[in-house]
């Protein structure tokens, strides 16, 4: 594994993005990565990166302002991530939409991993002045996160066992869902919680789930509903965050 | 998109995995490669709707898929489609229309062992409309160059963690206030069902009340509008038939009129539609929204004898995406 490789792994940068080159300005205890997309292919000076819907070789223009965002701490070191080219454009051929950058939300200044960390500190300390020490970041940035999350500091001692996870492990599991005696599966089931979804899967499930589902069956079967439904959530956690927080509150 | 069937045999030489529709002639002559295939010669191409015995729709999978696995299912072994599909990935089905596969599936795929928990999508393969009772509809597979009339070709694709697929619909028909039919049984046929509670044979209610059977049944699958389309009603044996299972349980309603469906489709495009991998739409709605020489977005594909997004649909677009995963923002988890 080589430098970049490792800083890859370090920093969580998934495998369609490559570091170009890095710096590290050990005065202000920052290292900076500038990114590019993997695979593009640079023609004097220039990228190109193939549509994933028609497989046009699309050139890639350079931002009018490079974009970087606050990552993740690396040691004692502030990383931000930097990319030189417009990363939300329509293929000219198919006219499909793209956006290369999944990492972060529109006009946001953190990557959503910060953000996890900042929100999970918020959570934890008693002042959010802590958590801009702890982390390195700015008091805007952490306001900004608490707002937007609708955060208490110092709140966490009764919370779900989730909010004492790190990210990584919620994103390799899913154990903080509730188990599938929670009645709150039922209630989703049997219809008295009202569902709002979008999603075919959900809406194909739900409607098999409630054409069978016996409010005198035994518990078991009622579980055994539950268990279905549990399964579709943690399989799709990532795409139903709404739906989560209508059940779950 | 539509091609030629030399600009279709360049694609499978360049090793890209590829779904073609196409009518049996040019599919059985194809170089082999990393295709599957179904015979059908109307088209939702570039240039409009378009009938053709020459052309091939040919559509590239996503470059991200990182192994794919082709293969056929009969009716035995069709009930584990989903529990051998990739943990992350997806499955694209064809079915020959008619076939005892097809059938099977129709009747039973919602109740298949993890279905719903992986995304499946395909079609259901026909032939020329002036070809119907004399040449069966076929399915390909392109690595092989078997051809089955019996069987449905499959291609299970598996992605990379950081890329999820998700199927989608686009169907312009609504229930109307109509009234409220179920069916005592789930079948492609029925003679008697409840209509606004009272028990009627469906064939004398639809004569009754001169409904136009170019409109589907429509039931509400929690918010999914899902159609069944009339196959034929036979006054002497009082039965009507379907292109779908009517499932018992579920309340139907027959569809409001869509006056333009060109002009309705464009605005039921869901805005976040992107990164489609692959996409058909039915043949009743070329025929009887005459799509014939005319465009419906950027939604192309074949115009089959049946959609299928996880169980077989009627009179409905459908859709595969696939895009990079949205990490989890929340602290709790989901938010």
């Amino acid at each position: 594994m080589d430098n970049k490789d490792l800083l890859k792994a370090a920093l969580k940068i998934g495998a369609d993005w490559d570091i170009d080159w890095h710096e590290v300005q050990h005065g202000k205890q920052r290292l900076d990565l500038w990114l590019v997309p993997a695979g593009s292919r640079g023609w004097f000076g220039g990228r190109r990166w193939k549509c994933g819907n028609c497989g046009h070789n699309i050139r890639l223009r350079d931002a009018d302002r490079r974009k970087r965002w606050r990552h993740l701490n690396i040691g004692t070191l502030a990383s931000y991530l930097n990319v030189g080219v417009e990363c939300e454009f329509d293929c000219p051929e198919c006219g499909s939409s793209h956006n290369l950058v999944s990492w972060a939300e529109p006009g946001a200044d953190l990557t959503r991993e910060m953000e996890q960390r900042v929100a999970n500190a918020i959570c934890r300390l008693p002042d959010i002045s802590d958590v801009c020490q702890i982390l390195g970041v700015g008091i805007d940035e952490a306001l900004t996160v608490q707002q937007k999350l609708g955060l208490k500091p110092g709140n966490a001692g009764a919370e779900a066992p989730a909010r004492t996870k790190t990210p990584s492990a919620m994103d390799e599991d899913a154990s903080w869902l509730p188990g599938d005696d929670h009645p709150a599966w039922t209630r989703v089931i049997d219809g008295s919680l009202a569902l709002k979804t979008d999603a075919l899967p959900l809406q194909f499930m739900l409607n098999r789930l409630r054409l069978q589902h016996d409010p005198n069956a035994p518990p078991e079967k009622r579980h055994a509903q539950a268990r279905q439904l549990r399964a579709y959530f943690t399989k799709y956690r990532h795409q139903s965050t709404n739906e989560l927080r209508q059940i779950f509150g | 998109m539509l091609m030629s069937f030399e600009e279709t045999a360049r694609e499978i030489e360049k090793g890209r995995l590829l779904t073609l529709a196409g009518s049996e002639e040019v599919l059985a002559r194809l170089p082999r490669g990393h295709w599957i295939g179904g015979t059908i010669p109307y088209f939702m191409g570039q240039n409009g709707g378009e009938e053709s015995r020459e052309k091939i729709f040919v559509q590239s999978l996503p470059e991200s898929v990182e192994e794919a696995e082709i293969r056929f299912y009969d009716a035995e072994n069709i009930p584990s489609i989903a529990e051998d599909a990739p943990d992350n990935g997806f499955t694209l089905l064809l079915i020959p229309a008619t076939s005892r596969v097809h059938l099977d599936y129709a009747a039973n795929a919602p109740g298949y062992e993890g279905m719903f928990l992986k995304p499946i999508i395909g079609w259901i393969t026909g032939v020329h409309l002036g070809d119907l009772g004399k040449v069966s509809p076929k399915v390909f597979n392109g690595e092989t160059g078997a051809a089955a009339e019996d069987r449905a070709a499959v291609l299970h694709a598996r992605l990379p963690v950081d890329r999820v697929a998700s199927t989608g619909i686009v169907n312009l028909f609504t229930q109307g206030d109509s009234d409220a039919i179920s069916f005592p049984e789930t079948g492609f046929s029925a003679v008697d069902a409840l209509v606004a509670g009272e028990r009627r044979n469906l064939a004398d209610y639809i004569a009754e009340k001169g409904i136009d059977t170019r409109l589907p049944l429509v039931a509400n699958y929690q918010g999914a509008m899902i159609n069944v389309s009339f196959q034929s009603v036979d006054r002497a044996t009082r039965t009507t038939h379907f292109y779908a299972p009517v499932f018992a349980g579920v309340e139907y309603r027959q569809a409001t009129p869509v006056a333009d469906y060109v002009k309705e489709f464009q605005s039921c495009v869901p805005s976040n539609v992107e990164h489609v991998g692959f996409s058909c739409n039915c043949i009743l709605n070329y025929l009887y929204s005459e799509l014939e020489g005319k465009r419906t977005a950027n939604l192309t594909g074949p115009m089959t004898f049946g959609e299928v997004a996880y169980q077989l649909l009627n009179q409905t677009l459908v859709y595969l995406s696939v895009k990079p995963v949205k990490p989890l923002t929340g602290v709790n988890g989901y938010g």
